[in-house]
């Protein structure tokens, strides 16, 4: 496949700038965007960025037009980039990121120092939440586990051999470890993480994919069913090397939790060997009755009359709405599905508008499993598929920031992450990848989710408006947006809110994930009626 | 079940305690879900250099 270039390049360039490096200096990276953000308010100033030296950091000062010599930084330095319109406003921007690295701009009042007196002085703790660089989690969750307390590990990056340790010591004490790479957790309605304010129910739902466990207890909520617990596991539980220790640890828990009345299982495909573990440990264990979906694996038989299998999240939801009640199925389908026929109608009316060398996909995804679930769908209707998250039948894209011909893109992977928050919270990547990919003349489709809920950004429609616009207007409609947007109506970010700006800017939004990625896909698909059918009913329908 | 998962279930009371640490916004989300929560600022340990790491090791 020819690498394509885009018909214009992002580049900008600045009348006065600085980029410096502060040797050995450690800052979250949030409290660095917001002290990025709170630079770019001072008159005058065209761009600022406050990050440590990480080659994500690296890249996106490059991507921003900042231009520089050799720069002598590692990810253990920070970097100052400030652009400006003149000498003057560069030196206040100056100031004024050296003023907030020394007094922060936390909300924060009360706070511990050390980890220590936080323990304490607070024996009785439930769970701790870890968010810190990978290679320093080891050291905090054996402390907390040695005390008996059960983790929620955020943090990315730690080494396997660190998440062995952690897991073997979690099951001698007996307490859960959630994550590493564990997005979202649900406990009774609190969301730790990323997640949505959802209704407390009687379904639970153990996910290796954390944002597969956001759609499913977002989307069940909105239709009155609740969630007793969301336990997200991490991606590497399922892998042999961990063997599924904690999804199995967790399963056990929702089995013995007398609120818990209908389990999930929502995961990227697990590796083999494990598979059949967890399988088995269900066959054997598992009373209640249990919807299974492995993201992009292969079809599977039921063995026993209590487990269901599914292939997409969206098929996920209805099934556990039929095992609930034929009420809360027919009202599922009501609001979560759109017939063959009427997705063909309005794929046909969006065809309309697109010149005749207008071909491909372009997805860029904060969420990984909505990759997943989007990979899984479009292999069956698109050639030349690729993805920097691949599953089976789907080619992998060697260079993530450069698209080629049909590209699902997780921006949560972590080589956009390295240093830098989630673009779930900070979409500054994806704003300007958006506006990049749109530059291209063969693109017809971008597909987007905005997934809202605690720990995400105040506003993401908002955050992307403008370069949504900017699309919408240079390419006089004919590019063609479609959104999925996860979240309630509880969500501090209100979905109906989003939905309404998308629409207004004017986005195609569809009520599920799998039902973006099926729209996208009939639009620049060349199969025939009868397979598009034959993939509806067996990816979409239930 | 064993008590410390246990410890999991909110009780009447809600009583859930969370202990945050890292990412600030992930406590501040939580004290808006009125959650019971502490926030420990995290920093990187300070790294020796590994001669006195050495050195340290063999005295203590």
């Amino acid at each position: 496949m020819r690498e394509e270039k885009p018909s214009l390049k992002i580049r900008v360039r600045y009348p006065y700038y600085t980029v410096n490096v502060k040797k050995g200096y450690y800052m979250d990276s949030i409290q660095l965007l917001k002290i990025s953000e709170e630079v770019k308010k001072v008159p005058g100033v065209l761009e600022a960025l406050i990050a440590m030296g990480t080659d994500t950091n690296k890249e996106l000062l490059k991507m921003l037009g900042f231009s520089y010599e050799d720069l002598n930084v590692t990810p253990n330095d920070l970097i100052i980039a400030i652009g400006a319109e003149s000498e003057d406003a560069l030196k206040n921007a100056v100031n004024t990121a050296e003023r907030l690295l020394e007094e922060g701009v936390g909300e924060t009042r009360e706070y511990y120092a050390d980890l220590d007196t936080a323990l304490s002085k607070n024996p009785d703790i439930s769970i701790a939440l870890i968010s810190i660089p990978g290679q320093y989690v080891k050291d905090v969750a054996m402390k907390l586990i040695d005390r008996g307390i059960n983790l929620h590990i955020f943090s990315d990056n730690v080494p396997v051999n660190d998440e062995i340790e952690i897991k073997k010591r979690a099951l001698e004490k007996n307490v859960l470890v959630l994550g590493p790479g564990a997005g979202t957790v649900i406990i009774k309605g609190v969301g730790l993480g990323f997640a949505n304010k959802v209704n407390v129910g009687s379904v639970g739902i153990v996910a290796a994919s954390g944002t597969g466990l956001q759609e499913v207890s977002s989307l069940l909520s909105e239709i009155g069913i609740g969630i007793s617990y969301g336990l997200g596991v991490g991606g590497n539980d399922v892998k042999n090397a961990i063997g599924g220790i904690m999804t199995i640890k967790a399963l056990e828990f929702l089995q013995n939790d007398d609120d818990t009345k209908v389990l999930a299982l929502i995961s990227k495909v697990p590796d083999r060997e494990t598979e059949e573990k967890i399988l088995n440990y269900i066959y054997n264990n598992i009373s209640k009755p249990i919807i299974i979906n492995f993201l992009g694996g292969h079809a599977r038989e039921s063995a026993k009359g209590n487990v269901y299998f599914t292939y997409t999240l969206h098929q996920t939801i209805l099934k556990i709405t039929k095992v609930i009640s034929e009420n809360k199925y027919v009202e599922a389908r009501n609001k979560y599905l759109l017939s063959f026929d009427e997705l063909i109608r309005l794929a046909d009316e969006l065809k309309r508008e697109l010149s005749g060398s207008q071909r491909f996909i372009r997805g860029l995804f904060t969420g990984g499993s909505f990759v997943n679930e989007t990979l899984v769908i479009l292999r069956e209707l698109v050639n030349d598929l690729y993805s920097n998250a691949p599953i089976e039948g789907v080619a992998e894209l060697k260079n993530p920031f450069k698209s080629m011909a049909n590209s699902i893109i997780d921006l949560g992977d972590e080589v956009f992450t390295r240093g830098r928050p989630h673009p779930m919270i900070d979409p500054t990547i994806r704003v300007n990848r958006l506006l990049e990919e749109a530059n291209y003349d063969d693109v017809a489709v971008i597909l987007m989710d905005f997934v809202l809920g605690y720990g995400s950004h105040d506003d993401p429609v908002g955050a992307h408006a403008d370069a949504i616009k900017h699309i919408m207007e240079s390419s006089k409609g004919k590019k063609i947006i479609i959104a999925h947007v996860c979240g309630t109506s509880e969500d501090p970010q209100n979905v109906a809110e989003q939905v309404n700006k998308l629409r207004s800017l004017g986005v195609i939004v569809m009520p599920t994930n799998a039902l973006a990625a099926f729209l996208a896909g009939l639009i620049v698909t060349n199969k025939s009626i009868e397979k598009l059918k034959y993939v509806y009913d067996g990816l979409i329908e239930v | 079940m064993d008590k410390r998962i246990y410890k999991l279930k909110v009780n009447d009371k809600n009583e859930l305690n969370i202990l945050n640490i890292g990412l600030e916004i992930f406590y501040n989300d939580l004290r808006k879900q009125g959650v019971n929560a502490i926030h420990v600022a995290w920093k990187p340990p300070v790294k020796l250099e590994k001669d006195i790491e050495d050195i340290l090791s063999k005295v203590m």
